[in-house]
C-alpha cells in the first residue's frame, strides 16, 4: 500500500522530513497544489525539483516578481507585433493563435508528460495575485477569448507552491492548497543533509560546523539567521579556503557566507572584534 | 466521532470549510493517512491547516479531541461488536463487500491488532490504525487490503505525545508578536486604487490606444491616462510620553512601518499626549514650540481622510471630561475626541495593552473612548480588523 499511495520518496541529495514527504505525497495523490512555507534557505524551492527528479518527471518553473500578473502564466496575446504585421501587410495576420504565446502554466497543462511545475514564491507578487489562479488551478483549465480556445491539462501537473510568508495569501485560495510548513532542522538532520551534500566530508568539520552553526543562530540577535543554503556555502568555502577548523565556534572564519545583512556582520565583529 | 472532530475544531476557532472537509474525508478514503494516527494527524494539518500561524492552535486542538481515546474504550466497542454480529455486519458491510473477506476474518483480525499493542503511547497507533477508517463512516474508507498489514506506524514511528506537546509552532501565533513588515502587511489593506489624482504623469493607455488605431483604419493615435494610484489619505494621531512608555517600542515601529508602507497618497502623523487637547506636537518628544492646533486640523484636514488614534487611553477622568490639568482648557478631551469623530468618519483606535475580559477591570477612560471610537488591539490580528473597518463605508 505504502508504494502506490506515497509515490514520492526523498532523493539522493535532498533530505526530507518524514512529516513533508507524506504531505507532498497527499498532496499529489490527492492532486491538490502543495503550498510550502518556511524560513528561507530550507529547500522550498529544492522540494519541486526532488519531486521531480523522484518521479521522473519534467519540471516547470515560474518564478513570480513583484510585476507578475496572473495573465503571464497562462499565455500571452502578443497584440504589438499583430498589429506591425498588419500594418506592414504580412501573412497570417488573421490567425490569432500565430501570436498566442502560451506561459508557464499554459506549459504544464499543454505538456504531454505530466510534470512538475513550481511557482516559486507566489507572495511576491500582488495581493490579488493568486486569486486570479483559483480557477485555472482548480480546474485546471483555462479559456483564451482571443481565439476562442479552452486549454485544458493533459497531464494534470503536480503543482508546488512556495511562499516567504512576506503577504498573507486569500482564504480562498488556502482552501484549495494541501499546506506544510518546513521547521528549521535539527542537528541530527543538518548533518544528514550535510553529508548528502558533501559525502567526503571529515567528520570533525561537520561536528565543528554545526556546532558553530547552532551557536551562531541561537545566541546572536540576528536580523536575517542563517540557513541551510548558507551553511551549505560556508563549508563549502571552508573546505577551499584550506583555514584550520578545529575551533570554530571561536574563530567565526569567512562569517560573511554565513551572515548576509550588514547590521549582522557589524554585530558579530563586534562581539568577536577585528577583520573577517 | 469525526465529524464531532470538525465541531470540535469549529467550536475551537479553526476555522474548517466544508470542501475542505470533504477533502479530508476524501483523502482518507484514499488511504492517505496511512491507518496511523500519526499519518492521520499530518493528513488533517496538510488539508485543514493553512498558516504557520495556526500550527499552534490546530495541535493543541487536535490533542485535546484525540488525548482521551484510548484502546480501552475500543476494546468495550469491539467487543460490544463481537457480541453483535449484525451490528458488526451493518458497519462492515461495505468494506467486506469491497474487500471481499468474511466478517469472522475482520473481527479476528481487529481483535489480534488490538491485542498486539501495549498500554502507553502505542495505543494511540492501534486506536487509529482500526477507528480511522470505521469510525470515518465513509463507505470504502477502509484504506488498506485485507488484513490490513501495512500499519505505517505514523512517519518515522514517532510518539504522536511528543510531537503535539511541543508546542513547537507557538512562536507563530499571530496574537503575540508584530513585525514591521506584519504591519506594512496590514496598512497594505488601506487600499483605494484611483486614476481620478490630481497629477501630471501619465502613462500609454495600450488598450485605448489600440482602439482609437483601429477607429482610424490603422493609422496609430496614442492615447495617454494617468496612471492608477492609492489615493487614500491618512491621518494618525499617537499618544506620546507617561503611560505609553512602556509601548515605545511598538509605537516606534508602527511608525516605521507607516512611513515604509509609502503607498499613502498622504500621511501625517501628530502626538499628543495623553489627551487630545486644543494642540497636538509636530514630534513625540512633546516639544511646546511645535504645535498644531486642534481646530486648525479639523478645519483643514478634509473628511476623506482616514484617522487612526494610537494610544492605551488610559487617563485621569478630570483630563477627558473637565479639561486637562496642564491649561484647564475648554472644551474638554472628550469633546475633541468627539468632534474629530464627527468630522472623520473613517475613524479608529488602537490600543496597545491587552484588554482584559471583564472590562470592569479597564481604566474608566478606556470605555469612555470606546463609546467614542472602535477600538482594535495594536496586534497583527487588531490591525487588520482596525484597516477593514477604516475601508467600510460607515
Amino acid at each position: 500500500m505504502t508504494d502506490s499511495i506515497y509515490r514520492f520518496k526523498s532523493a539522493d541529495n535532498y533530505i526530507i522530513s518524514d512529516d513533508l514527504m507524506v504531505t507532498a505525497n497527499i498532496a499529489i495523490a490527492m492532486n491538490k497544489p502543495l503550498l510550502v512555507k518556511g524560513e528561507p534557505g530550507t529547500g522550498k524551492t529544492a522540494l519541486a525539483e526532488a519531486i521531480a527528479r523522484s518521479l521522473d518527471m519534467d519540471l516547470i518553473v515560474w518564478s513570480i516578481k513583484s510585476t507578475t500578473k496572473a495573465q503571464d502564466g497562462l499565455y500571452q496575446y502578443d497584440v504589438v507585433r499583430r498589429l506591425y504585421d498588419s500594418e506592414l501587410g504580412n501573412e497570417g495576420v488573421e490567425d490569432i493563435s500565430r501570436y498566442i504565446k502560451l506561459g508557464k502554466i499554459g506549459e504544464a497543462f499543454t505538456s504531454d508528460r505530466q510534470c512538475v511545475l513550481l511557482i516559486d514564491e507566489i507572495d511576491k507578487a500582488d495581493l490579488e495575485f493568486p486569486n486570479d489562479l483559483l480557477w485555472e488551478l482548480d480546474r485546471m483549465e483555462f479559456y483564451i477569448p482571443e481565439t476562442d480556445e479552452t486549454i485544458k491539462a493533459k497531464n494534470p501537473p503536480v503543482v508546488v507552491i512556495t511562499s516567504n510568508a512576506e503577504k498573507e495569501l486569500p482564504d480562498a485560495f488556502l482552501r484549495r492548497c494541501a499546506f506544510h510548513f518546513i521547521e528549521f532542522p535539527d542537528q541530527s538532520m543538518m548533518r544528514d543533509i550535510i553529508l548528502a551534500h558533501y559525502p567526503d566530508i571529515e567528520e570533525s568539520l561537520i561536528s565543528q560546523v554545526l556546532d558553530a552553526f547552532f551557536y551562531v543562530r541561537e545566541y546572536f540577535d540576528l536580523k536575517k539567521k542563517p540557513s541551510t543554503s548558507e551553511l551549505l556555502d560556508w563549508i563549502k568555502a571552508l573546505r577551499l579556503s584550506g583555514l584550520p577548523t578545529d575551533s570554530l565556534r571561536q574563530d567565526m572564519p569567512l562569517a560573511g557566507f554565513l551572515l548576509k545583512k550588514d547590521e549582522d556582520l557589524e554585530q558579530f565583529r563586534n562581539t568577536y572584534g577585528g577583520l573577517r | 466521532m469525526f465529524l464531532d472532530f470538525l465541531l470540535f475544531l469549529r467550536t475551537g476557532g479553526f476555522k474548517v470549510s466544508m470542501s475542505e472537509w470533504l477533502s479530508l474525508i476524501e483523502g482518507m478514503s484514499m488511504g492517505l493517512h496511512g491507518q496511523s494516527i500519526r499519518g492521520y494527524f499530518i493528513l488533517c494539518r496538510t488539508l485543514l491547516v493553512k498558516s504557520e500561524t495556526d500550527l499552534d492552535k490546530f495541535e493543541e486542538l487536535f490533542y485535546q479531541f484525540f488525548k482521551d481515546v484510548t484502546s480501552d474504550e475500543l476494546k468495550a466497542e469491539f467487543e460490544m461488536l463481537l457480541h453483535h454480529p449484525d451490528a458488526a455486519q451493518k458497519l462492515f458491510e461495505q468494506y467486506m463487500s469491497a474487500a471481499d473477506i468474511s466478517l469472522e476474518r475482520i473481527l479476528s483480525v481487529t481483535e489480534e491488532r488490538l491485542g498486539t499493542f501495549e498500554p502507553g503511547l502505542d495505543n494511540e497507533m492501534a486506536v487509529a490504525s482500526i477507528d480511522a477508517p470505521a469510525g470515518g463512516g465513509t463507505p470504502g474508507s477502509m484504506g488498506a487490503g485485507p488484513g490490513g498489514g501495512t500499519n505505517m506506524q505514523g512517519a518515522g514511528g514517532k510518539s504522536i505525545i511528543h510531537m503535539r506537546g511541543d508546542r513547537k509552532f507557538r512562536d507563530w501565533r499571530t496574537d503575540c508578536t508584530i513585525e514591521s513588515r506584519q504591519f506594512q502587511m496590514a496598512f497594505r489593506l488601506l487600499r483605494e486604487l484611483s486614476r481620478k489624482l490630481d497629477t501630471n504623469e501619465e502613462e500609454l493607455d495600450i488598450w485605448g490606444t489600440i482602439h482609437h488605431t483601429c477607429k482610424r483604419g490603422g493609422i496609430l493615435d496614442i492615447r495617454m491616462q494617468p496612471p492608477r494610484r492609492n489615493r487614500l489619505k491618512l491621518l494618525v494621531l499617537i499618544d506620546s510620553g507617561g503611560s505609553m512608555r512602556p509601548y515605545e517600542e511598538l509605537c516606534s515601529l508602527l511608525f516605521q512601518s507607516l512611513n515604509r508602507a509609502n503607498t499613502f497618497s498622504d500621511l501625517k502623523i501628530y502626538y499628543f499626549h495623553n489627551c487630545l487637547e486644543d494642540h497636538v506636537y509636530e514630534d513625540p518628544s512633546i516639544d511646546t514650540d511645535k504645535t498644531v492646533q486642534s481646530d486648525w486640523i479639523l478645519k483643514n484636514i478634509s473628511d476623506d481622510y482616514k484617522v487612526i488614534f494610537v494610544g492605551d487611553a488610559d487617563m485621569a477622568l478630570h483630563e477627558l471630561v473637565s479639561g486637562s490639568y496642564s491649561t484647564y482648557a475648554h472644551p474638554d478631551g472628550i469633546t475633541w475626541f468627539r468632534r474629530f469623530r464627527e468630522k472623520y468618519s473613517h475613524s479608529i483606535w488602537l490600543h496597545p495593552q491587552e484588554r482584559e475580559e471583564n472590562t470592569a477591570w479597564m481604566p474608566e477612560s478606556f470605555i469612555e473612548i470606546e463609546k467614542v471610537f472602535p477600538m482594535y488591539r495594536l496586534s497583527i490580528e487588531g490591525l487588520k480588523d482596525g484597516m477593514y473597518k477604516l475601508m467600510k463605508n460607515n
